[in-house]
């Protein structure tokens, strides 16, 4: 069975006619590219000019700047019903045609339409079981940054390359969250979340950064709020919205006004931040606490230098959501 | 290596006069050293007590303080996870903090 999502139209490149969007898609073929592929250093990228047999899965033609770990491993073959989630996955991980055609070239298939079927899917699975990944079809962080890295050396080439390589790389950072659970003791509950930010190679880790978002309420009664410190003043923490979660004007989380970067390195690709609102205490009888958070991860340079409550045009490369939700009974017990 | 090599070389050309004697001296430094010590092994960026005091006193200001927090001020977690983090970089280095009016300060030995 052959699945086939819709073709996307691409988008024009900014200031390039439609043969020179082409070229900087095809840069593999000598023709296309301008470049003699056997003109050329050693080192140049070649793409497959024509898709592979649909027989041959093992892209033995595909020459890439970077080499395979594991060049003769083959993947397992995904069933159906696997095909059809990773085309849903990919469809709504991969939405600019741009780089859906950038993949397809990358992987070796044809790329004058932004397919994501079954073609692309087994491209995929080709291309993680030789990086030694979770075999999906699925265009994970994982997949996305060792496909990034590969564009990313290519731009040594092809200098054009290196946004959409950097693109393809942001892909691959991943905001991952640990012990986002609640500890209630007999007198208070807590909640001490882990934030665990991981930059592929390619990027450079202290380029990026965390900035929480805040929407909810503390209450310390039915109609008072606590006070909380929020850019530089103590307010009720009483936020209808989602506005940045800060404690002074910078945005970017854990900053001060003598480093905006104060996160926890764990190695030259990782980085971690905690938080722990509250806490509510047992000695707080009525008190509702009902915050919910969104903690992103954005280019340093994107970030305003103080905000009022929002960041402007600067948009999350990755997002996670979570909450502190607690309400002390007239006993002092704790429910969530 | 190279402070151990300044320590060192202060050690011979202090004279054990005055109001502190030579041992005195040799325990100074050994704290000192120890504070950088345990501080490069934290995992954190390079600083020494005094500079991850002033940090954790930044973050009392901002609220949040478990141990000292007004009544009726909380934290949304930002200035609270700061400050549990340094607290938590201190006990691992085996440095004790005492509270002194509005502020907190190294321990004595």
């Amino acid at each position: 069975m052959r699945q086939q999502s819709p073709v996307v139209a691409p988008k024009p490149h900014a200031g390039s006619s439609p043969t020179t969007q082409k070229k900087s898609h095809f840069f593999g073929s000598s023709k296309e590219a301008g470049t003699s592929f056997f003109n050329a250093p050693s080192k140049i990228v070649h793409h497959l000019a024509t898709p592979p047999d649909k027989d041959d899965r093992s892209l033995k033609q595909h020459e890439l700047a970077v080499p395979y770990p594991n060049p003769t491993a083959v993947p397992r073959e995904l069933t159906d019903a696997e095909i059809a989630d990773a085309i849903n996955y990919n469809t709504g991980r991969i939405t600019d045609p741009d780089q859906v055609m950038l993949i397809r070239d990358v992987l070796g298939l044809s790329h004058d339409a932004p397919s994501i079927d079954e073609e692309l899917i087994r491209a995929v699975a080709d291309w993680q079981a030789k990086y030694n990944l979770v075999v999906d079809g699925k265009i994970g962080p994982k997949t996305s940054a060792t496909l990034g890295f590969e564009v990313l050396q290519e731009s040594n080439l092809v200098p054009t390359l290196r946004p959409e390589a950097i693109a393809l790389l942001e892909k691959g950072i991943e905001l991952r969250v640990s012990n986002n659970v609640y500890t209630d003791t007999a007198v208070q509950s807590t909640k001490d979340i882990r934030f665990t930010v991981f930059v592929p190679r390619g990027l450079r880790r202290d380029d990026y950064v965390l900035v929480n978002w805040v929407r909810g309420h503390m209450r310390s009664g039915p109609a008072t709020f606590f006070q909380v410190r929020m850019y530089g003043n103590l307010v009720d923490a009483n936020f209808p919205n989602f506005q940045v979660d800060s404690v002074d004007a910078d945005p970017i989380y854990w900053s001060t006004a003598a480093s905006r970067q104060n996160f926890n390195i764990d190695n030259a690709r990782q980085f971690h931040a905690t938080d722990s609102p509250g806490p509510a205490l047992n000695t707080e009888h009525g008190a509702d606490y009902d915050l919910h958070f969104r903690m992103g991860v954005y280019r340093l340079a994107d970030v305003p230098a103080a905000t009022t409550g929002n960041l402007g045009r600067a948009r999350a490369i990755v997002s996670r959501y979570w909450s502190y939700r607690v309400r002390v009974s007239a006993a002092g017990t704790f429910s969530h | 290596m190279s402070i151990y090599f300044i320590i060192f070389i202060w050690l011979l050309i202090i004279p054990p006069a005055g109001d502190i004697s030579k041992q005195q001296a040799i325990a100074a430094c050994h704290k000192q050293v120890s504070k950088h010590f345990h501080m490069n092994n934290s995992n954190n960026r390079d600083f020494d007590a005094d500079n991850l005091l002033d940090r954790l006193n930044y973050w009392v200001q901002q609220g949040g303080d478990p141990d000292h927090s007004p009544a009726g001020v909380k934290s949304t977690g930002e200035s609270r996870s700061k400050i549990m983090d340094i607290k938590n970089i201190f006990e691992k280095a085996g440095i004790e903090l005492k509270w002194v009016n509005d502020h907190y300060e190294l321990a004595a030995p």
